[in-house]
């Protein structure tokens, strides 16, 4: 496994439309291990493929410890509610902003032994499931968000 | 997307991360409450652990040196931040048990000082009792310490006071402060808000403050409705010495955010004039929104410098209310971050306190009173000024006053937390005589 570079907001990777996933190779699932890892190391709940420089539709996410998930050509299918709280992304560090997003999400997914599964989540996990999706489209939260803050760190 | 994290002692960090970069606490605390959901008993611990922090945090920096091989200087601010909020919850917050105020605060820290706040901690359980403060014999070192209070202040006071008197009085200033209500006498009677409150208090002196223990303020029916409004007891107090009257014009020439003004307006039944200036435009709507709270009608406002002469308003008022800008020493019970203010920022004040107070003095008719206050107990933006004005101006003199039992021959006082049980707060209550 290996910890990749996070691209930052600047980089014109971050604004492609990612492509999908047509086969699941070797090189597909070491970059899954990959990003989990650099997700992990980096304090997120989330990284989308693009945020390592790949334009592919992946995206793995861990809101709670130990219970990650991975999603390859991810689709919203549902939603339904409204929640409105602080977002931050690893690719534009030190900010926060408000953003508004459904309270439950339900995605229909790839799992990296090729077979489609569906998964729905609340709160800080439909969160998630937005904010990495819109990667995948070239979106940032901060297209979106009110009131973003800069909270420098150390 | 990156992790947040929105436990209460978190977030509590967040807030002292804020105002270290110079945020007020009180506005980074209300963003932070507002950005994030919080149970009420999450909100009420934050906020006792963020206030106890900064209230304490030259006590708490001491502990940390003397149990800290490395100069405090060099402690990362966070996880300066983090030991401070693990030592206030051990030594201040004994409803929290032990265990969790380590772990829960231990977990804040980033990998590489983990290690360093644990032992911190720990060896405070094992022997923190056995710190030794600084030796009452340095005066200065030892109220600045054990009352968490700039070594300016601590030197200032002594200067005014008996080492003795500052010890009670820091003591004092250092209880949590009881939230004092005015009873808006327009719209209701002390007797109905005290029998509708529960661990409601009368206070000593004003004829119209109830004092609530431990009661959650915003949500309190008679303060949403206008009844009632929250005024310090030292601020009655003040309104009370004034004594205005129905018919009375009143001139507040430093008024915002008001709450003078419509004690005056209490008293005059809401018949007469109560003209509210400040030298702050954005300030004075507060004044406007808060008298259609409370049902005042009288109240009119102007934007003006109370430094500034206006000559047709020489001679027109029977009362002035003359509460200037002042250090605010005396209020460092509610307002924390004054603990630490440099005295040396406060030098300029007493000449803009005697300019203004020497301007609006010839606002007032001859046989009219004016009354003279501030929320500091430094006698040089106090008493020192009133003398200097009366020998400069000799048509003046103090007069006699009293409150409820309080009675001020002298015509004036310094109020003080550990004897009145108010903020500190200084009146002299001025009669114009020729």
């Amino acid at each position: 496994m290996a910890k990749l570079k996070i691209v930052k907001v600047g980089d014109d990777v971050l604004r492609k439309k990612c492509r999908p996933v047509d086969e699941i190779t070797p090189k597909i699932i070491q970059l899954l291990d990959d990003m989990a890892e650099t997700m992990r190391e980096a304090n997120g709940v989330g990284l989308a493929a693009p945020q390592v420089g790949i334009l592919r539709r992946i995206v793995v996410i861990e809101v709670e410890e130990g219970n990650l998930i991975e999603l390859i050509n991810p689709k919203i299918i549902a939603y339904a509610g409204e929640q409105d709280g602080t977002e931050g992304c690893l690719s534009v560090p030190n900010k926060w902003g408000m953003v508004k997003r459904p309270m439950h999400v339900t995605v229909r997914a790839t799992n990296r032994h090729g077979e489609e599964f569906e998964i729905s989540g609340s709160e800080l996990l439909a969160r998630a499931f937005c904010h990495e999706l819109d990667h995948l489209d070239g979106k940032l939260y901060i297209d979106v968000a009110r009131n973003i803050e800069t909270v420098p760190a150390e | 997307m990156e992790k947040k994290n929105t436990t209460a002692r978190a977030l509590a960090l967040e807030v002292l991360t804020r105002c270290e970069n110079g945020g007020y606490s009180n506005i980074a605390l209300d963003t932070v409450i507002k950005r994030n959901e919080l149970s009420s008993s999450d909100r009420a611990f934050m906020t006792a652990l963020i206030y106890g922090v900064i209230e304490r945090k030259i006590t708490l920096d001491y502990i940390i040196s003397a149990l800290s091989s490395i100069p405090n200087s060099k402690i990362e601010r966070d996880t300066r931040n983090i030991l401070r909020m693990g030592l206030y919850q051990l030594i201040y917050m004994k409803k929290i048990p032990a265990h969790a105020a380590l772990n829960e605060t231990v977990s804040l820290a980033n990998k590489r000082s983990k290690g360093f706040v644990n032992a911190i901690l720990r060896s405070y359980q094992r022997e923190g009792n056995k710190i030794a403060f600084p030796d009452e014999s340095d005066e200065i070192k030892y109220l600045s310490v054990k009352y968490s209070i700039g070594e300016s202040l601590a030197e200032a006071l002594l200067k005014a006071y008996s080492f003795a008197d500052c010890k009670n009085m820091l003591n004092a200033f250092s209880q949590v402060a009881p939230i004092t209500l005015r009873v808006n006498n327009l719209k209701t009677t002390r007797e109905e808000i005290f029998n509708e409150l529960t661990n409601a208090l009368l206070t000593d002196f004003s004829p119209d403050g109830i004092i609530l223990d431990n009661a959650a303020v915003s949500e309190l029916e008679c303060l949403k409705d206008g009844r009632v409004t929250v005024q310090d007891e030292a601020s009655q107090i003040c309104v009370r010495a004034l004594g205005a009257q129905k018919g009375d014009t009143v001139f507040d020439v430093c008024a915002c955010p008001g709450s003078k003004s419509f004690g005056a307006a209490m008293t005059m039944e809401n018949e007469g004039e109560i003209l509210a200036f400040d030298i702050h435009e954005n300030k004075l709507s507060l004044v406007e929104k808060g008298a259609v709270r409370l049902g005042i009608s009288i109240i009119s406002t102007r934007t003006q410098d109370a430094r500034k002469p206006i000559e047709e308003l020489f001679g027109k008022a029977d009362k002035i209310i003359c509460d200037v800008p002042c250090s605010g020493f005396g209020v460092i019970s509610k307002k924390p971050e004054i603990r630490y203010k440099d005295v040396k920022e406060s030098e300029t004040l007493p000449k803009i306190q005697y300019d203004i107070l020497e301007n609006v003095s010839n606002y007032l008719k001859v046989g009219g009173t004016l009354l003279y206050s501030t929320c500091t107990i430094l006698p040089d933006e106090n008493e020192n000024n009133v003398k200097k004005f009366l020998e400069n101006h000799k048509n003046f003199a103090l007069v006699p006053f009293s409150v409820g039992e309080l009675e001020v021959d002298s015509g004036m006082i310094t109020l003080l937390p550990h004897t009145h049980h108010t903020d500190g707060f200084f009146i002299a209550k001025l009669k114009k005589i020729s």
